[in-house]
């Protein structure tokens, strides 16, 4: 553990060669992974397009659940796509150091998890190919977009945050890419040249740079709060007991936060390990992570906790009935997974040796994640199911057409991140640099 | 006649201790090439550390935000959709609307205005410029009269550059 500390790089050609030498072609293992993510994505792409061919009822959706796991993947896609922008942005406005290291994967793994969550809704919808009548635009029935509708917020916020957070991860790796550019020969020259906009880092470009991505970062602070914020309100504007709830936007935005930083150690520990940048991504960091899970963990143990507070005190005998049945009806199992996996889990983190061991990160990092998704199907097929009138109530299971869409969901995850892994720089070369200069130590 | 100097520095500091010294003999710096965004240069060559992007943003932003209200009641109004008996146009979602507009278009001028002024995407490079600047080192591109052409070159070696290259030569009208 200790031989890496030695070889923390102390000058900016250090830096940048450790950070793009893990850009060297890539071994048979690598590639093989990558087959086997790209496999997993066929095959969720094919099942995608058999339910178009066959119709929706090859998903196990019907009344009352009308809203499956497609949804639930969609709330828990976009979840995961918060933490990048909340540690590259919010931490950048903060001055965290620790964020350096681990931004600019963390901002791909949220470019990646928002285009994954973008496809749920068209998924969802079955009859893809009009997706277009969401845009407004003038047409010959004078029908355009209402924009009272959750629902049209949804597609004006995931739209916005795709843009922005795109643009945000590309900016960021502009001076990167000259790098990469400037010590590559032939056709890769020219690849990264044309990506590096032809950057030269003169002290007129890096005015304007400097000022614009402060910019940057303080559009996204807003933006990341106000997305989750209106995907709760898919929920909350409807009357569904267990959903109709004044706290859902701070608790979707804690959990997504939540969800997000276990990703990214989930993420990040195979990452340095396998790219030899555990000088740079060091256990500090990683344990930096640990303790912003356990705040994240205990907001979203107290929402829970607030959720029954309020079904009980207000005395409507249908939310507390519904919350009732959320702990010990049908869907009481997943209920309790997702309270242990996501409260009780997390505070391990209070134990020092715990926070700084590799092993037990990453095992936490996926029990939350577990946690996280299970969360959102408690929610979204929990209140469904269990509605005002008994008679109309219902349990649902998921098809394996949604399950192996699911699965497509997450191979397209891995295999957009492992190729991100290896043909842009996985950690932001001039920030380390800066960070070294700021230190005394270039 | 003037001339075009480069001077090649392997660290900041020693590029920090070569501008005042070649500006006092009357050499004008035009470039300064950094690996890094080192915000002291600027104060050193006498350009305002503030970017005239600020303005970008906030012109789109407030285009945004008119841009997404306007539409969204000129929608409500064009189609008279009522929905839970509220009034038309109404008020509360369109903060939502706005919000994202403001954001979207803010952004977006922000970095169209950033590029324009960075000179990006620049199709060609400069003569200036050496592969070095994006890894360890940091260039100092100056222009001085011919008659100084030396004595700048001993200044800028003084001052710790590792390499000192003389470019094109300019004529000027005078």
């Amino acid at each position: 553990m200790k031989d890496w500390q030695a070889s923390t790089p102390k000058s900016y050609s250090e830096v940048q060669e450790m950070i793009l030498g893990a850009l060297s072609p890539p071994g048979r293992s690598y590639w093989g992974a990558v087959i086997l993510c790209l496999f997993g994505l066929l095959y969720g792409a094919s099942c995608w397009a058999y339910q178009i061919l066959t119709g929706m009822g090859v998903a196990g959706i019907n009344h009352p659940v009308n809203w499956g796991i497609y949804l639930v993947n969609f709330v828990f896609w976009v979840g995961i796509a918060h933490s990048g922008t909340l540690i590259s942005a919010i931490l950048y406005l903060l001055r965290a150091r620790w964020r350096t290291s681990i931004a600019r994967a963390a901002e791909a793994m949220t470019v990646f998890a928002v285009m994954i969550a973008g496809l749920f809704p068209f998924i969802h919808l079955g009859r893809v190919w009009i997706f277009y009548w969401i845009i407004p635009y003038p047409n010959q029935r004078d029908l355009w977009p209402n924009f009272q509708s959750p629902l049209v917020f949804d597609f004006l916020a995931i739209s916005t945050y795709l843009t922005v957070s795109s643009m945000f991860w590309y900016m960021g790796m502009l001076p990167d890419l000259a790098a990469l550019r400037d010590q590559s020969t032939g056709l890769k020259r020219r690849i990264y040249g044309i990506f590096s906009l032809g950057w030269q880092g003169t002290h007129i470009q890096w005015r304007h740079y400097g000022t614009a991505y402060l910019l940057f970062a303080a559009f996204a602070t807003p933006l990341v709060i106000s997305v989750h914020s209106v995907v709760s309100w898919d929920f909350a504007l409807s009357i569904v007991p267990g959903w109709h709830s004044t706290i859902f936007a701070p608790y979707f935005v804690a959990g997504a936060i939540h969800s997000g930083l276990a990703m990214v150690l989930t993420l990040l520990i195979p990452m340095r390990g396998l790219l030899g940048l555990q000088p740079l991504i060091n256990v500090g960091t990683l344990e930096s992570i640990a303790k912003t899970m356990v705040l994240t963990g205990l907001i979203v143990g107290y929402s829970y906790g607030v959720e029954y507070f309020m079904a009980w005190y207000s005395g409507n005998m249908f939310e507390w009935d519904t919350f009732i049945w959320r702990a010990f009806g049908h869907y009481a199992p997943q209920f309790w997974v997702m309270v242990v996996c996501n409260v009780a889990g997390p505070l391990l983190f209070l134990i020092k040796a715990i926070r700084t061991n590799l092993i037990w990160l990453f095992a936490v990092g996926i029990i939350v994640n577990i946690g996280m998704w299970y969360e959102r199907f408690v929610i979204i097929v929990g209140s469904m199911s269990h509605e005002y009138v008994p008679h109309a109530w219902g349990v649902y299971s998921p098809s394996w057409v949604e399950l192996s869409i699911m699965l497509g969901s997450f191979s397209m995850f891995l295999f957009l991140f492992l190729l991100f892994c290896k043909f842009v720089p996985p950690v932001s070369v001039f920030e380390m640099k800066e960070h070294l200069w700021t230190h005394g130590k270039a | 006649m003037k001339e075009r100097l480069l001077g090649i520095f392997t660290s900041l500091g020693q590029l920090e201790e070569a501008i005042p010294l070649i500006q006092q003999k009357g050499a004008k710096v035009r470039t300064v090439y950094s690996p890094i965004d080192c915000r002291e240069i600027l104060e050193k060559i006498g350009v305002r550390k503030t970017s005239p992007v600020r303005f970008a943003t906030l012109l789109g932003g407030l285009a945004g935000l008119s841009l997404g209200v306007g539409f969204a009641i000129y929608t409500f109004l064009e189609w008279k959709f009522v929905t839970s008996g509220k009034p038309t146009p109404p008020a509360v979602p369109l903060v939502v609307v706005g919000f994202e507009m403001t954001i979207l278009f803010g952004f977006l001028s922000t970095l169209l205005c950033m590029l324009f002024l960075c000179g990006l995407p620049r199709l060609r490079g400069s003569q200036g410029y050496d592969p070095r600047f994006s890894k360890d080192r940091f260039g100092l591109l100056l222009e001085c009269d011919r008659a100084q052409r030396e004595e700048i070159e001993i200044s800028l070696e003084q001052a710790g550059a590792e390499e000192v290259r003389v470019l094109r030569t300019r004529r000027t009208s005078q």
